[in-house]
């Protein structure tokens, strides 16, 4: 028998609301956390649009100092939603398990970049005449301007290690970053690292915001989000026929995933067990995904067939929904794939229309949306689907929250670079 | 615990390395005391304090990628991704790829931060600069300065893309995964490789990691948060693990590719063991006290069901830092007792290899127990009294044992540690 | 003003440097897709690349318009290319020979329209 994997602790900081309550409640009523934004001028950027976390004050949840004080807002956000998840599963201080076989396993982005004195230094050694850089001159200029600990602080390992450090979570410590999968991934891998032996709890989640000057020119660029500036709330559309582009999104998910009698056996309230995931590659190209859609097909059937559940019993697909006209479509091909003529009478909805894209995060706030839907009964819209696409022709759950009884949901995320994670939660009894 | 029945076999090594652009060479030249350290020629670096580094010299990745369609890729990938990409050409191009299934060859890289190439931001830098000291026009870097970057621009810097166009290039269709975790990436990626197999996840997998600090933006963020060695005047002799007069790291670049698959499948297919990979653990170290190192080290042992007199050798993570060699030393000494395995360090012939160090560091091993000879730490002449390890130094050793271990850390805590077996 | 001639050289350089092609696999009639292997991120390296090359400003989708029929069942049927959508083309690309397109508007064809020709028309006219 293989160890059995539960989650018994959750928390979200995302554009909706600093706590997994808002977030969810606000999906259920059909919010849109998209708007202007805030944190720098993006006037006159392509999209002049994300869905920012609001208002967010790291002093409520970590008063102390420490490294962190530098740390960008991955970091952050990880941060107040592991102290959620911690709390809920009764876990936050030493004492009340062998920390030694309690891990972290994130997905977490890429830090911020010093995107003023990068720039400025290079334009102040750079003759547009001859196309040269003087390096002596900008490694000088780098060299003065650069905050140290701030750039320290943008490597990919320091989120999960200030987890540890903070939260005393002295087991294995890993972090992966498979673009928009990644912290579905971490979830996946850290269930296998219990399921193993490696741990018995695990702290596992994503953390990242791309909401940055680089950020948006990087996917602006690639004509990947959507500019439709004069609507920002109605950009995020997955599914309907006029989507043109993902919404950047930014916040943290995170989970408490325990093996069954170590959560049993200390009392610990037991939110939904973790059946299935599934992992593969497209391995076709960069961007595009295949144009039948075999990655996501044989990945949806992996985690199926791990939860040793029928493609019958899903209740609930939590899609990868970007708003992409690409993925969108693969999506679809890949739900009729696996679940034929039922696939018309599943619901499968975007939460990605009201949060935006969390990149790093997003798999793992999908996958809480999925729990709570098990718990809560009611699943929540895709919104601004206004005008069907003849290529999209599924039940996404238009605009309204649905009561419907949820046993077991799926939640799919698909990476830029064609990796593929489906996950499956299922009601605990 | 459940143990595997599913065994894990090496069965092709890469290395594209500072002394070497193939595993033989970088033996070899590891075994005659060689350093492939030395001034950067890739940059003028007057105005740095650090100057050094483990280069590579001529790489055109062109020579390993010679298929037209994935030659066109090579045009969105920064130096480490075409490190990446070409180590793995090395090792697949002996791999009949009649006999693999697609869905069952996996992906795991370590990858870390890579830096923009600043002549393609320079223009747009340019357009943006304002005559605000210390910032540019967010305005005009909209309307002037992003029009003037490669649309393509974002995805030659993304560490998940070593793992994405390796997978494009090999038809690899099974799990793909980017693993962060900075100089002990590598290994970790190894490490979740090895129990993906074990749990009949993938047959197969193309694991390794890339890097390359040697880059002016690279360079400068590690001359403010690393403690790089001082010795620009002496670049062969600059990193000096364990060493009484060590005085801090020196940056590299390169890429290591180990392809490892189940012992069954690699028989099926012919193909001829390197060596058994036996055992991993990790763990996080909070005190640095080497109490966290023990235990990934111990996980690692108990794993391989080995004891620690099983192990002839341990390639340590070996950075040549003042604090953290010291920190690395109480680690082992914890398990091994103080001086109680060779230890061999590879950093101070290559410098730090970084994401790509673990799977480098460890394909030396492999090669020092096909050959029957662990190659003297380059660079370590007295050990320092608060690093309680028998270093390998001054010349070779014989291996006696079947075993090594290879660990890995960061220095934030992130600790890990395989055990390979020597095939017979 | 540049000749024909001229406008398909410096094309050619700009599609080797940006498919990796050898030249000579360059022709007026090759298919950007189908001979030369582009993919769909490729297309926007190739405009912003003749962009420079030509020193000329390309509005997105202007030369390779994306998903022209997205949304309008009016423009496809049938994965075809109906009379309502070959005039929406013809408008939108006023540059493109459309005469065999005509002949066969599936849907899978209309990649072949993205021609080498069609870019060194393209830029003729923007140039003139």
């Amino acid at each position: 028998m293989r160890r059995r994997v539960v989650i018994t602790g959750t928390g979200a900081i995302t554009p909706l609301g600093h706590d997994v309550k808002d977030t969810v409640e606000g999906q259920l009523a059909g919010r849109s956390g998209v708007g202007l934004i805030r944190q720098f001028n993006a006037t006159k950027f392509p999209t002049t649009f994300a869905a920012e976390v609001k208002d967010f004050d790291l002093t409520k949840y970590v008063p102390e100092h420490g490294p962190w004080d530098h740390a960008g807002p991955n970091t952050r956000f990880a941060f107040a939603a592991a102290l959620q998840a911690l709390e809920q599963a009764g876990l936050k201080g030493d004492g009340k398990c062998d920390r030694t076989r309690f891990g972290v396993y994130l997905g977490s982005g890429e830090g911020v970049q010093d995107f003023h004195a990068l720039l400025w230094v290079l334009s102040q050694n750079y003759d547009p005449s001859t196309r040269a850089i003087n390096i002596p001159g900008f490694t000088r200029g780098t060299l003065e301007m650069f905050h140290a600990e701030r750039e320290a602080e943008q490597e990919l390992h320091t989120t999960a290690a200030h987890l540890a450090r903070y939260f005393e979570l002295d087991g294995p410590n890993l972090s992966c970053l498979t673009a928009c999968a990644a912290s579905s991934q971490a979830i996946g891998e850290a269930t296998e690292l219990i399921r193993h032996g490696d741990a018995d709890i695990m702290l596992a989640g994503g953390a990242h915001s791309m909401i940055h000057p680089f950020g948006v020119t990087g996917f602006n660029l690639l004509t990947a989000l959507s500019q439709r500036n004069d609507a920002p709330e109605k950009a995020s559309r997955p599914f309907d026929a006029n989507r043109d582009g993902f919404v950047l999104g930014e916040g943290a998910g995170m989970l408490i995933l325990e093996e069954l009698e170590h959560a049993r056996h200390r009392g610990a309230n037991i939110l939904a067990e973790l059946t299935g995931y599934g992992t593969t590659a497209d391995a076709f190209r960069v961007t595009d995904s295949h144009e039948d859609g075999r990655g996501a097909i044989a990945c949806i059937t992996g985690a199926i067939k791990d939860s040793g559940l029928s493609p019958d019993q899903i209740d609930y697909i939590n899609a990868h929904g970007t708003s992409t006209k690409v993925n969108d479509r693969a999506e679809t091909l890949a739900a009729k794939a696996v679940f034929r003529e039922r696939a018309y009478k599943l619901p499968i909805s975007s939460s990605k229309s009201m949060l935006g894209h969390l990149i790093a995060a997003g798999g793992a706030v999908e996958l809480i949306t999925c729990i709570e839907s098990i718990h809560r009964g009611w699943i929540p819209p895709t919104i601004n689907y206004e005008t069907p696409d003849p290529e999209c022709d599924l039940d996404y759950v238009p605009n309204q929250a649905r009561q419907h009884r949820v046993n077991h949901a799926l939640s799919n995320s698909f990476g830029f670079g064609g990796q593929n994670i489906s996950l499956i939660v299922s009601r605990f009894e | 615990m459940p143990a595997s029945s599913r065994r894990v076999v090496l069965t092709g090594l890469s290395t594209l390395s500072p002394l070497g652009m193939d595993p033989d060479t970088l033996y070899r030249r590891l075994m005659a005391g060689d350093s492939g350290v030395r001034a950067i020629k890739a940059f003028d670096t007057a105005n740095m304090p650090a100057k050094i580094a483990g280069e590579i010299d001529n790489f055109e990745a062109k020579t390993y990628i010679t298929d037209k369609g994935h030659r066109r890729a090579l045009k969105m990938m920064s130096r480490p991704i075409q490190l990446a990409v070409s180590a793995a050409q090395c090792v697949m191009n002996s791999v009949d790829r009649t006999k693999i299934d697609p869905t069952r060859l996996g992906v795991e890289f370590g990858a870390g931060l890579m830096a923009s190439e600043l002549p393609e931001l320079a223009d747009a830098a340019m357009a943006s600069a304002n005559c605000q000291p210390g910032a540019v026009s967010l305005e005009l870097w909209g309307q002037k300065g992003i029009p003037a970057i490669q649309p393509l621009w974002m995805l030659k810097y993304l560490p998940n893309l070593p793992a994405g166009h390796i997978s494009i290039m090999h038809d690899a269709q099974g799990p793909n995964n980017s693993i962060t975790e900075s100089d002990a990436a590598s290994l970790i990626a190894l490490g979740e490789a090895f129990r993906i197999i074990g749990r009949d996840g993938a047959d197969m997998f193309i694991t390794g990691g890339c890097e390359s600090k040697v880059h002016p933006v690279s360079l400068v963020r590690q001359c403010l948060f690393e403690q790089l060695s001082k010795r620009n005047d002496n670049p062969q002799d600059a990193c000096r693990p364990y060493d009484r007069d060590r005085d801090g790291t020196v940056v590299g670049e390169g890429a290591a590719v180990l392809l490892i698959e189940e012992l069954e499948h690699a028989k099926r297919r012919g193909a001829i063991p390197l060596a058994e990979m036996v055992g991993f653990g990790a763990a996080f170290e909070r005190t640095h006290s080497g109490e966290g190192l023990a235990r990934a080290i111990k996980a690692a042992l108990k794993d391989a069901d080995a004891i620690p007199a099983d192990i002839d050798f341990v390639i340590g993570h070996a950075m040549g830092l003042t604090a953290y060699d010291a920190f690395e030393a109480r680690g082992i000494a914890e398990v091994f007792g103080p001086q109680g395995v060779p230890v061999y360090a590879a950093k101070g012939a290559l410098g730090n290899t970084g994401a790509a160090s673990g799977a480098m560091e460890l394909a030396i091993g492999v090669l020092a127990l096909q050959n029957g000879a662990v190659p003297p730490s380059r660079n370590h002449v007295a050990t320092a009294e608060d690093c309680p390890v028998n270093v390998v130094h001054n010349q070779a050793k014989k291996v006696a044992k079947p075993y090594f271990l290879k660990l890995a850390y960061t220095q934030l805590g992130q600790c890990a540690a395989a055990v390979i077996k020597k095939w017979e | 003003m540049p000749t024909q001639e001229e406008i398909f050289s410096k094309v050619s350089s700009t599609l080797v440097e940006a498919l990796n092609v050898d030249e000579e696999d360059i022709k007026l009639s090759s298919t950007l897709q189908g001979d030369l292997g582009a993919e769909s991120i490729d297309f926007l390296d190739i405009v912003f690349r003749l962009e420079r090359e030509f020193g000329i400003k390309i509005p997105r989708g202007e030369l390779f318009p994306e998903s022209i029929f997205q949304g309008d069942p009016e423009f496809v049927s049938n994965g075809k290319v109906t009379e309502k959508g070959l005039k929406e083309l013809r408008e939108r690309m006023p540059f493109a020979d459309l005469s065999s397109f005509e002949k066969d508007p599936s849907m899978s064809k209309l990649s072949d329209l993205f021609t080498v020709e069609l870019i060194t028309r393209y830029i003729q006219g923007k140039l003139s």
